[in-house]
C-alpha cells in the first residue's frame, strides 16, 4: 500500500534514532568480539641507549609479563628478556618515555644484541630508555589455543554435554507437564500456567542457592535420608547438581512455549483423529507432536542455548571442577580479552548452528514475550 | 557412571508417567497420573521457594539448618545499607530503563511496523540479537564497546546496558498489536479530521496500550533478574541486588537475603491477583452490557 | 444542470510496478449517488482512495468543486470515508466513535452531544449512545461507521464495499436505507462495489471499470439495456454474448438468421456483438424456436430454472433462465423478442469467453 508519502516519511522517521542506537549498541559490540578474537594486541617493548639522541635500539622484544599495581598504562612493570625477569620503573618527572631498567638481583644488566655480550652498568646515571610499541595484528592464534589446549577443550565439551542433559531431561518433564495443561479447562489451565511462572521473579541466583541448602552435605534431602536411616548421599559438586538446577530454572522455558502450540491445536483436528480410528497414544504421536514442532524446537533452543553458557549455576553447584564455558569466559576475560573473545565467537557459531539445526529458522521469539506477563 | 544412574533414576519414573499419562481421559489411571504428575512438578517448581520463605525466618544465621523461628533477619533487613542501597540500585536502573525502553521502543516499533519489507526484515533481524544471544556475550560485547567508546562504568553504562536488552522485549511485544491494528483505523482518524500526531496519540497509542503494558512489565522484569550483563557493565562501585547475591554466594549467604526474596514474591503475587482480580472484572462487565 | 462537486482529471497511477489506473477521467455531480462498480483489481478502490486523500496519484489532478486538492491530506478534505470494515476505534464506545471528528475540530461538548444524538437517530440507533464496539452486531456497526462519517457534513461521503460483510437480508435493508438516508441528506455518495445488483438498486449513476480504465457510464438503466462492450454487458448481469453481422439497421443476422431489432447508426454488414439476457429467452418446443439446441444442465434456482442449452450446428452455449423446467438431453427451441437483441460496436470481441459461461470464470480470465 502506497500511502499518502507525508505521512509515510513521517511514520517511519520514528525508527530512525533506533536503527542508530541498534547499529552502536547491537551490532557494534558484536562487531567488536568478532574483530577482538581475530586479533592480538603486541605490546612490542625495546630499549634503547639515550633514546632523544641516538635512538639505537639495545633490546628489542620484550616479553611483557603483566603490570605492576596502578600502572596500568605507564608501561611499569615485569618484563621477560632472554628467560629472565626485569623490572621496569618510569622516571616520570623526567620523561614520560624514560625508563630505567632493573633486574631482580637489582642491577641494571643491559644485553648487547649485536655483540651478544653482557653489560652490567651499575652507573644509575647511565639511563636506558625503554619505549612501548603497541599494535593491533590479525591472528587466528586465539582459536588455535582454543582448540590445542585441553583444558578449555573439556570445559567446552562438558558445557555441551552438561546442556545436552539438561535439555533432554527439560523436554522429557516439559512436554507431558505442556501436554497436562493444556487438556486442563481453560480457567484452571490460565491460573496453573501462572503458577509454573511465579517463582521466576525471584532472582535465579537465590532460587539456585536454595537448592544449595537443599542438596548440601548438610542439607535438607541428606537430613530426611539419615533420618529414614538411609546412607547421605554426595550430591554437591557433581555434574548431577548442576544439571538438576539448570533443568530447574529452565523448565518454564521448556514448558511455555510448548504450551502455546499445544493450546492452538484444532480440537478437530485431534477428534479426526480418533475418528479414523487412532487412539490415544497414536493420535500423539503422528498428529499432536507432529503439531507441537514448532513449540518444542522453540523451548529446546530456549533452554539449551542459555544452558551452554549459563553463568553462576555450574559456580554454585558445582565448584571449580564443573566449570561451564560461560565462566571460563568471564574468568578469561579479565586478563585476556582476546583469547575471551574467540570463545565468545565459538560460543555464537555454536549457538547460531544449534538454532539453525533446531528451529530450521523460524525462532517463534513471541512466545518469550507472550508468556511471561 | 553416576549420571547414567542420575538418568536412570530419573528417566524411568518420567518415562513410565508419561506412559500413564498421556492415555485416554476416560481411563481413571490416565485422570490420576495427570494429577501425581502435575503435583510432582509443582513440588519440585516450588521446593526450593518453600525452604527460601522457610529459612527467612530462621533465628540461626544457616540458610539449611533450622535454630527457631524469628523474624530477626527482617529487621536485619531493614538495618542493612549495603542490601537496601542495592535494592534502591536495582530499582532505579529497571524503572529508568524500563521507562525509557518502553517509550523509545514503542516509537521505533510504530517506524519500523511503517518500513518496507526488507529494511523492516534487517531492523527486525538485529533486534532479536539480544533476546537470542547468551547473556554473557552481551555483556562481554558491550564491555567491550563500552572500552572502544571511552564510557566509565557505572550507573550511566549499566542502564544503557539494560535499555539495549530491554528495547528489542518492548519492540517484540508491541509489533503483533501493531500488526493486529486495522490500518484503516488510523486512515479514518485522518479521514474524521485528526491531524497524523493526533491520530497517534488518540488512536494508534490507545490500540498497542497492551503491547506497550506488557513490554513495560517484560523489560522491568527483565532487568530486575539480569544478572551476567550487568556483572560487566556496572563497573566496581555500583552493585545490583542481583550481584549483591553473587558477591554474597561466594560469601555464604545469610538469611537476609531469604527474607528479601519472600517480600519480592509476596509482593509480586499481590500485584499479579489484582491486576487478575481487575481483568476478571471489566470481563465481566463487558459481558453483561 | 447539477454542478460538479469532484473531478478526476488524467489520473494515472501505478503501485509496485503495476498499472492501477490509466489516465482516469471521472466527473461526479453534486447530490448524486455515484456508485464505482468492477471486478476487484479494477481500480475502484483506488479511484475512492485518491479522492480521500489516502493515496497521491502519479500524475493528473483531483479537483474539489473545480479547486485543485492534489496535496490536501485527508483531515483538510471536505469529505468523508465508510471504510470497508467499519475501522470503527475499538477503544472507543459508540459516542466516542461518532463524536471523534467533531472533537477533532474542537466543537464545543454540548454541540457534539446534539449532533451525535441527530446522527443515531438518523440511523436508527438512538439509545446505543454507550454501547461497546464489539457488543454490536455487523450491521450495528455498518451504521455507527456511517454515522462516524455523516457527523462531520462532508460535501461527499466515500463508502467502500461498506455492505460486503454482511448477509444477504440485512444487505439488502441497508441498501435501501443507505439510498433514504442519501436522498434526506443531500450528501453526494461515492460508492465502491463489485455487486452489480447493489450498484443497480442504490445508485443515480454507476460507473463500469475494469483495468484501471472506464468502461462505461450511464443510469442504471442505460448500463443494463445498452451495455457499450462485452464486458460491461457480462458483468452487469448475466449474458450471452455472440458475433453477429448488422445487415441494415433494425436488422441483424445471428447464427444464419435474420433477426429484427431496435438498434440502427450501424454500418451496413457491420460486424458487432450481440448480447441477449438469459431472462430473456425463452424456451419452446423443438419447432417453434429460432434457435434449437440440447439441454446440457438444468439447476433449480428458486425463481426459475438455470439451463445451459448447446446450440445445434454453433459452437455456442446459451445460458437460459426459464420458469419451466426441461429434462437434460432434450432438444429445445429458443425465442426472443427485437427488444431483448442487444447490438453492441466491436469486433474484437473474445466471444469464447463469455458466451453462456459462468459469469465467475469470465471475470478470472478477464484479469
Amino acid at each position: 500500500m502506497k500511502a499518502f508519502p507525508k505521512f509515510r516519511l513521517t511514520r517511519t522517521a520514528f525508527s530512525y534514532p533506533y536503527i542508530v542506537f541498534a547499529i552502536i549498541f547491537l551490532v557494534a559490540p558484536l562487531i567488536l568480539v568478532v574483530f577482538y578474537s581475530f586479533t592480538r594486541q603486541v605490546d612490542n617493548y625495546s630499549v634503547y641507549k639515550d633514546f632523544e639522541n641516538s635512538p639505537e635500539v639495545i633490546m628489542d622484544n620484550l616479553d611483557f609479563i603483566g603490570y605492576e599495581e596502578d600502572s596500568a598504562l605507564s608501561g611499569i612493570g615485569t618484563y621477560y628478556y632472554n628467560g629472565e625477569s626485569l623490572t621496569v620503573v618510569n622516571y616520570r618527572e623526567k620523561h614520560p618515555e624514560t625508563y630505567e631498567i632493573f633486574f631482580a638481583d637489582g642491577k641494571i644488566s643491559l644485553i648487547d644484541e649485536y655483540e651478544g655480550d653482557e653489560l652490567i652498568d651499575e652507573n644509575l646515571d647511565n639511563v636506558k630508555f625503554l619505549n612501548r610499541l603497541t599494535g593491533i595484528y590479525f591472528t587466528i592464534d586465539n582459536f588455535v589455543r582454543f582448540f590445542s589446549n585441553g583444558d578449555s577443550m573439556k570445559v567446552f565439551l562438558r558445557s555441551l554435554y552438561i546442556a545436552f542433559m539438561s535439555t533432554v531431561f527439560c523436554l522429557l518433564i516439559g512436554f507431558p507437564t505442556a501436554y497436562v495443561l493444556s487438556k486442563m479447562k481453560e480457567k484452571t489451565r490460565n491460573v496453573v500456567s501462572v503458577m509454573f511462572l511465579l517463582p521466576m521473579w525471584i532472582n535465579f541466583l537465590l532460587r539456585t542457592y536454595a537448592w544449595r541448602t537443599l542438596v548440601e552435605k548438610t542439607g535438607i534431602i541428606n537430613t530426611i535420608l539419615d533420618s529414614v536411616g538411609l546412607p547421605a548421599q554426595n550430591l554437591m559438586y557433581t555434574r548431577g547438581a548442576v544439571i538438576l538446577v539448570m533443568v530447574y530454572d529452565f523448565l518454564p522455558f521448556m514448558i511455555l512455549p510448548i504450551y502455546n502450540t499445544l493450546i492452538k491445536i484444532d480440537r478437530s483436528v485431534i477428534e479426526a483423529s480418533y475418528d479414523l480410528g487412532a487412539n490415544h497414544y497414536r493420535t500423539l504421536f503422528h498428529v499432536i507432536f507432529p503439531l507441537a514442532i514448532p513449540g518444542i524446537s522453540s523451548g529446546v533452543t530456549m533452554t539449551f542455548v542459555p544452558a551452554i553458557t549459563a553463568f553462576a549455576i555450574s559456580k554454585i553447584m558445582g565448584g571449580t571442577q564443573c566449570a561451564t564455558i560461560g565462566e571460563e569466559i568471564e574468568r578469561v576475560f579479565n586478563s585476556d580479552m582476546w583469547f575471551g573473545s574467540a570463545m565468545s565467537v565459538i560460543i555464537m557459531v555454536l549457538m547460531l548452528a544449534s538454532m539453525f539445526l533446531i528451529s530450521g529458522r523460524n525462532g517463534d521469539s513471541d512466545d518469550i514475550g507472550g508468556g511471561l506477563i | 557412571m553416576t549420571d547414567i544412574i542420575y538418568l536412570l533414576v530419573i528417566a524411568i519414573p518420567v518415562i513410565i508417567s508419561m506412559i500413564l499419562v498421556f492415555g485416554s481421559p476416560k481411563r481413571r489411571s490416565t485422570r490420576v497420573s495427570r494429577i501425581v504428575f502435575l503435583t510432582a512438578v509443582f513440588i519440585f517448581t516450588y521446593l526450593p521457594i518453600f525452604v527460601l520463605v522457610v529459612f527467612s525466618f530462621n533465628s540461626g544465621r544457616s540458610t539449611g539448618v533450622w535454630e527457631g523461628f524469628s523474624f530477626k533477619w527482617y529487621e536485619e533487613l531493614i538495618n542493612d545499607d549495603r542490601i537496601k542501597s542495592a535494592l534502591l540500585t536495582t530499582v532505579i536502573v529497571a524503572l529508568s530503563s524500563a521507562l525509557i525502553s518502553t517509550v523509545f521502543g514503542t516509537v521505533s516499533a510504530i517506524g519500523i511496523f511503517y518500513m518496507k519489507k526488507i529494511p523492516k526484515n534487517i531492523v527486525m533481524n538485529i533486534t532479536n540479537i539480544p533476546i537470542l544471544n547468551a547473556d554473557i556475550i552481551t555483556g562481554v560485547s558491550l564491555l567491550l564497546l563500552y572500552n572502544i567508546l571511552g564510557i566509565p562504568l557505572g550507573y550511566a553504562s549499566l542502564i544503557l546496558a539494560h535499555i539495549s536488552f530491554n528495547i528489542p522485549y518492548v519492540i517484540l511485544s508491541v509489533m503483533p498489536k501493531l500488526k493486529q491494528m486495522d490500518n484503516n483505523i488510523y486512515e479514518a482518524a485522518l479521514d474524521l479530521g485528526a491531524t497524523p500526531t493526533r491520530a497517534l496519540v488518540n488512536v494508534i497509542v490507545p490500540q498497542i496500550m497492551p503491547g506497550i503494558v506488557s513490554g513495560f512489565l517484560l523489560s522491568l522484569t527483565m532487568s530486575m533478574d539480569d544478572f551476567v550483563i550487568s556483572l560487566f557493565t556496572s563497573g566496581p562501585v555500583v552493585s545490583t541486588l542481583s550481584l549483591e547475591i553473587y558477591s554474597m554466594t561466594k560469601r555464604g549467604i545469610t538469611p537476609e537475603i531469604n527474607a528479601l526474596s519472600t517480600i519480592i514474591f509476596i509482593v509480586v503475587i499481590a500485584v499479579l491477583l489484582i491486576t487478575n482480580m481487575r481483568n476478571s472484572d471489566s470481563k465481566g462487565k463487558k459481558r453483561k452490557a | 444542470m447539477a454542478e460538479s462537486i469532484i473531478r478526476l482529471e488524467n489520473i494515472s497511477v501505478a503501485l509496485g510496478g503495476e498499472q492501477i489506473l490509466k489516465d482516469l477521467n471521472l466527473n461526479i455531480n453534486d447530490k448524486e449517488f455515484v456508485t464505482l462498480l468492477g471486478p476487484s483489481g479494477c481500480g475502484k478502490t483506488t479511484t475512492l482512495r485518491i479522492i480521500g486523500g489516502f493515496q497521491r496519484q502519479d500524475s493528473g489532478n483531483v479537483f474539489f468543486a473545480d479547486e485543485i486538492i492534489n496535496d490536501l491530506p485527508p483531515y483538510k478534505r471536505n469529505v468523508n470515508t465508510v471504510f470497508q470494515k467499519y475501522a470503527l476505534f475499538p477503544h472507543l464506545n459508540v459516542f466516542g466513535n461518532i463524536a471523534y471528528g467533531l472533537k477533532m475540530q474542537n466543537v464545543p461538548k454540548q454541540v457534539i452531544e446534539e449532533r451525535v444524538g441527530e446522527m443515531l437517530a438518523l440511523v436508527n440507533l438512538r439509545g446505543f449512545e454507550h454501547r461497546n464496539i464489539q457488543s454490536l452486531s455487523g450491521g450495528q456497526q455498518q451504521r455507527v461507521a456511517i454515522a462516524r462519517a455523516l457527523v462531520n457534513n462532508p460535501h461527499v461521503l466515500l463508502l467502500d464495499e461498506p455492505l460486503g460483510a454482511l448477509d444477504l437480508k440485512l444487505r439488502k435493508e441497508m441498501q435501501i436505507e443507505l439510498k433514504n438516508i442519501q436522498v434526506k441528506t443531500g450528501i453526494t455518495f461515492i460508492y465502491v462495489t463489485h455487486d452489480q445488483e447493489e450498484a443497480l438498486t442504490m445508485s443515480d449513476t454507476v460507473v463500469v471499470m475494469k483495468g484501471g480504465e472506464i468502461q462505461q457510464i450511464g443510469t442504471p438503466q442505460d448500463i443494463y439495456n445498452e451495455p457499450k462492450n462485452a464486458f460491461v454487458a457480462d458483468f452487469i448481469g448475466e449474458s450471452n454474448i455472440l458475433p453477429g453481422v448488422m445487415i441494415e439497421d433494425y436488422r441483424v443476422m445471428i447464427c444464419g438468421i435474420l433477426f429484427e431489432c431496435v438498434d440502427k447508426g450501424f454500418d451496413n454488414n457491420e460486424k458487432v456483438g450481440i448480447v441477449v439476457r438469459p431472462e430473456d429467452i425463452e424456451i419452446k418446443p423443438e419447432k417453434e424456436g429460432f434457435l434449437r439446441g440440447v439441454v446440457r444442465s438444468c439447476v433449480f434456482k428458486g425463481v426459475h430454472y438455470e439451463m445451459t442449452v448447446e446450440q445445434i450446428n454453433y459452437p455456442y452455449t446459451w445460458l437460459v433462465h426459464s420458469t419451466d423446467a426441461a429434462q437434460i438431453g432434450d432438444t429445445v427451441g429458443m425465442c426472443f423478442y427485437p427488444n431483448d437483441i442487444h447490438v453492441m460496436k466491436g469486433e474484437d470481441i473474445d466471444y469464447s469467453v463469455f458466451s453462456a459461461v459462468p459469469k465467475d470464470e469470465a471475470e478470472e480470465t478477464e484479469e
